[in-house]
């Protein structure tokens, strides 16, 4: 067994029999029958059943597994974090090279911040909103440290300059709501190394990010990691993360260690059942979309029908403000968008967060007002309708949402939810056949009649996500817009999900369109591609040819920072790193947006078109569909690094 | 923020508008003759109407609001035909003490609500069911009766509190007037008798007042630690090393104590309204009895003047809160900047 799964590079962990009671000197974690149970006694939870874990200096420990399979809960339970009423038992515990067992609670929370730095997984409601960034990270530091305040600010400060973030300086003084979330983690990292400690414990530390903030935020972990030599043990359900950062795996399932061991063989010769089926459900950014069934040898041209067509469309908020109200502020949160998504197919929408997928999305199925151009739908202009005929045109086409729990009524059964639909469009007449209608739909999304007469909180999340999916079905649209259906999801969850909708396209002709920040998932489903950047398509075209070919710097850039789960590959791969966060929209840079960021035009020493000239949404001499709002989009090919793209073409590139 | 404040103002203006249209359209409603009840039910016919043009009762009723508006506009609230005076005059005299009652009282009630709450709040369980039994009895006492039960306790039984006759003993000079707040007053003269006498009286009236108040929001300190706890930043703050003194006082109580900030201004109101009833328990010489002897007079300037007065206070109140919560709270104090 690989139990103890030591990698070389460090001496002395050779020596796995060292003499009991004394605690080798490169071991910062290690726990044996760590269980974890909640509740009432004679009826317990039982979260964490024997898990043992080791952690060296130096090393990158990954514990993985889905939701709820009790990896933050194994963390707390070491660090003693976890809340009143929950029963911790363990054979053995170091940690942070101490012998947990003999240290008192005193003891626990000295070596809490001192020796073991902790980074929680939502950097937003992690921070504590009334106090000021820097002083939160300035108590970290004289918790554990005697010195005054102007010397552990000088360290904060520090700390905040080592984490990148920008003017930490003045960004000291802020507070929490102030900072996007990438800086929010980044402040949590300074926090948590604010001693540094030999051991990190990171619990999802990337995943409520976006994959260009992601990508800065591992690449900030491993630096650090090498430079202070610290062990860290990273909690994710990323195996790309995985792939990308960690030594050793340790799978969890059901609070149960399942397999464990050097992260190339878990991630290419998994043992375990579990880690195979969910190696298997992850999407890939190198696997496309099967070629539609029913297409057939039809070509893709005029034949084909068209879902949905947007042309100019633009949403302008505007908001007021300054003193007296008078300023007003625009926010282009859609600028100048035309798309088309043909009968049937998928449209993927992807960017970063606050790049208006969202409100595009909203405003493709009427919920946001366009401020100029047109939507079309089935070939319906639409736009400007009155409030019962925009009712009428709806069934044609369906939104559904991010959060499945938001937006079903508690208090309805899942039956009346299915049925709501069909009464208010007086679709199948009587009561009866609105029954027959519901459990239809309850069989279409993959659920058994019994679901009609239970309560949304009897569902899992992903039969959550089935009940809006079926809900939108009802109505037999022909566009179904779906917002982040999956994000929330585990992966083999979210790969039913995503056959589920394949399936329905295939047999119900409904075209999609699938706005998400995962280009993996993206990948997975869908025809056609289309990217955002502060408002505006930078690039659009067959999904096949963005992932191949990018013809946009910034496409480059999100496909570069998706981790892939293969050692190999993701390890040799170059990456572009985009830094810092897009800018706001509400004053976006000259010339072309993406300026500011862009690596290309460095490349290129800076040429000056770039902050004076917006590039125009332009295809290549061939005429094909693939466009992209670059000036030097043709150039872009010669000096992409040739590893980069080793993730997306798959072996045979 | 300039702005915010200057729709407050606005607001405030048009609520005092209203509060003085309806009150007095409602007391002119109300049935019987104010002159006939001031002179009795023996003077003449010809002496109460000779008051009646006096007071302007006569005059048609769109003219009595038209004078009374105008009035108000050059800051005359009017004259109380009953004592005599201007309206402006008691309430200058009397208002202090009301206040001075009211805000002890809210002093008392926010001193012993956090704590306790706080306390009930943590594990030992059985703080949480002594403040909650205490918070049920606390709400449900009627205030005239707990303040009947106080002074039987602590002046007849223990003889330690003083006869709950005004605010303080006839044998003690009264000191200098600058606010008309005797506590204050008294600490700027630097005479600690006074003080220490004036304070006396205030305790059982003001305890009077604060128990219920500290019942309630107890309970409101408690849900709103637990909800606290429950935030990741508490988490946060103990993987830090934080002691749990530190993360109470330094993380949970400054976010908790954040609502509880808005609820104190909107508790003023009440307890300015309930420091009439207990005034009259205590002979609190405060603008309660005033009022109510003015109400039962049908003396329309007082009554009036008290109705404004009120919605003034609560739309104060209720601005100076948002305006506090505006400074306690960096997310909104940052954001209307
Ligand atoms: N305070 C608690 N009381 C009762 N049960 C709990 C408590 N905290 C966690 N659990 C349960 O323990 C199990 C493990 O939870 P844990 O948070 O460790 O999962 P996880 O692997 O970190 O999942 P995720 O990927 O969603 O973060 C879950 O079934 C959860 O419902
Ligand atoms: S136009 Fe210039 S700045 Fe914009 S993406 Fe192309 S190279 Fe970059
Ligand atoms: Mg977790």
């Amino acid at each position: 067994m690989n139990r103890n799964g030591s990698i070389p590079a460090v001496p002395g962990s050779a020596a796995g029999a060292a003499t009991a009671g004394e605690i080798e000197r490169d071991l910062l974690l290690r726990v044996r029958g760590l269980n974890v149970a909640f509740g009432p006694a004679d009826d317990p939870v039982r979260a964490v059943r024997g898990v043992d874990l080791d952690v060296r200096a130096g090393e990158v420990v990954a514990l993985v597994g889905e939701s709820g399979s009790g990896k933050t809960v194994s963390a707390l339970a070491l660090l003693g974090l976890l809340p009143a009423g929950a029963r911790v038992s363990m054979d053995e515990a170091v940690l942070a090279g101490e012998d947990r067992a003999a240290m008192s609670e005193e003891e626990l929370r000295l070596v809490r911040g001192a020796r073991a730095g902790t980074v929680f997984q939502d950097p937003l409601s992690s921070l504590n909103p009334v106090q000021r960034i820097g002083d939160q990270i300035v108590e970290a530091i004289r918790l554990h440290r005697r010195i005054g305040t102007r010397e552990a600010r000088r360290l904060a400060v520090a700390r905040l300059a080592q984490v990148g973030i920008p003017d930490p300086q003045r960004r000291f003084r802020d507070y929490p709501h102030q900072f996007s979330g990438g800086m929010r983690q980044r402040a949590m990292i300074a926090m948590a190394l604010a001693s540094a400690p030999p051991l990190l414990i990171a619990d999802e530390p990337t995943t409520a990010l976006d994959v260009t903030v992601q990508a800065q935020i591992l690449d900030l972990i491993q630096e650090l990691q090498r430079e202070l030599s610290m062990g860290v043990l990273l909690i994710t359900h990323d195996l790309g993360v995985v792939g990308r950062v960690a030594d050793r795996v340790v799978v969890m399932n059901r609070g149960e260690v399942v397999e464990r061991g050097e992260t190339a063989q878990i991630l290419s010769r998994p043992s375990d059942p579990y880690t195979i089926r969910l190696l298997e459900s992850l999407p890939r950014l190198d696997v496309a979309k099967r070629a539609p069934a029913a297409a057939g040898g039809e070509p893709d041209g005029a034949a084909r029908k068209v879902a949905l067509e947007t042309a100019g469309l633009e949403v302008v908020f505007s908001r007021r403000g300054g003193a007296i109200g008078r300023k007003v502020t625009n926010v282009r949160a859609v600028d100048d968008v035309s798309l088309t998504v043909g009968a049937g197919r998928t449209l993927g929408l992807v960017g970063e967060s606050g790049c208006g997928k969202t409100t595009l999305g909203r405003a493709i199925v009427q919920l946001a007002d366009a401020t100029a151009g047109q939507v079309t739908i089935g070939g319906t202009r639409l736009g400007g309708e009155r409030a019962r005929r925009l009712r009428d045109l709806r069934r044609h086409f369906q939104l559904v949402f991010q959060d499945p729990q938001a937006s079903l009524d508690p208090r309805q059964r899942i039956g009346r939810i299915l049925e709501e639909p069909l009464a208010l469009h007086d679709l199948c007449g009587g009561r009866e056949q609105r029954r027959r209608r519901v459990v239809e739909l309850l069989e279409l999304v993959g659920l058994g009649t019994e679901f009609a007469t239970r309560l949304p909180h009897e569902l899992s999340g992903g039969q959550r996500q089935r009940i809006g999916i079926a809900r939108a079905l009802a109505l037999e649209p022909s566009l179904i817009v779906l917002d982040e259906s999956v994000s929330a999801l585990d992966v083999a969850i979210q790969a039913q999900i995503l056959a589920l909708l394949e399936r329905l396209q295939q047999e119900l002709g409904i075209a999609y369109v699938f706005i998400s920040h995962d280009l993996a998932v993206v990948r997975q489903i869908a025809d056609t591609v289309a990217v955002m950047y502060l408002g505006r398509v930078v690039e659009s075209g067959p999904s096949e040819q963005i992932y191949r070919e990018p013809r946009h710097p910034y496409t480059a850039a999100l496909l570069s920072a998706v981790p892939i789960a293969d050692v190999a590959r993701e390890r040799a791969r170059e990456r572009i790193v985009l830094h810092g966060d897009p800018p706001s929209p509400a004053d976006p840079p000259s010339g072309c947006a993406f300026h500011t960021r862009c690596w290309l035009r460095s490349r290129l020493g800076d040429p000056e078109i770039c902050t004076t000239a917006r590039p125009a949404l332009g295809g290549r001499a061939d005429g094909g569909q693939h466009r992209a709002a670059c000036h030097f989009s043709d150039r872009q090919a010669e000096l992409l690094p040739p590893s980069l793209l080793g993730a997306t073409r798959g072996a045979s590139a | 923020m300039a702005s915010f404040v200057v729709r407050r103002v606005l607001a405030t203006l048009a609520v005092l508008f209203f509060a003085s249209l309806i009150a007095f359209v409602l007391l002119r409603a109300a049935p019987g003759d104010p002159a006939r009840k001031l002179l009795g039910p023996q003077a003449s016919e010809q002496a109460v109407s000779a008051l009646r043009a006096d007071m302007g009762v006569d005059r048609p009723l769109l003219q009595q609001y038209g004078t009374y508006v105008g009035d108000l506009a050059t800051g005359d609230l009017g004259y109380s035909w009953r004592t005599r005076t201007t309206v402006t005059a008691e309430l200058t005299a009397r208002l202090p003490a009301t206040l001075e009652l009211a805000m002890t009282a809210m002093a008392i009630a926010l001193l012993l609500a956090i704590p306790i709450g706080v306390l009930s709040a943590g594990r030992r369980r059985w703080v949480d069911r002594f403040s909650r039994a205490g918070a049920i009895v606390g709400l449900g006492m009627p205030q005239f009766w707990l303040g009947l039960v106080l002074i039987l306790v602590f002046f007849t039984w223990l003889g330690i509190a003083p006869a709950p006759f005004g605010r303080i003993d006839d044998t003690v000079a009264m000191p200098a007037r600058t606010t008309g707040l005797l506590l204050v007053d008294s600490l700027i003269a630097g005479d600690f008798a006074a003080f220490g006498n004036a304070l006396s009286h205030l305790v059982l009236p003001a305890l009077t007042l604060a128990i219920p108040l500290a019942a309630y929001l107890s309970r409101i300190v408690r849900r709103s630690t637990i909800d606290v706890y429950r935030n990741d930043y508490v988490r946060t703050a103990r993987a830090k090393g934080a002691s749990e003194t530190r993360v109470l006082f330094r993380h949970a109580l400054p976010n908790a104590l954040l609502p509880i900030l808005t609820l104190s201004g909107m508790w003023f109101g009440e307890l300015m309204a309930g420091a009439l009833l207990v005034e009259a328990v205590f002979n609190w010489p405060g603008i309660g009895g005033w009022v109510a002897q003015s109400i039962q007079a049908q003396d329309y300037a007082p009554v009036q003047g008290a109705i404004l007065l009120g919605a003034l206070v609560y739309s104060v109140v209720n601005l100076v809160t948002d305006l506090l919560y505006g400074v306690v709270d960096p997310r909104i104090r940052l954001a209307t900047t």
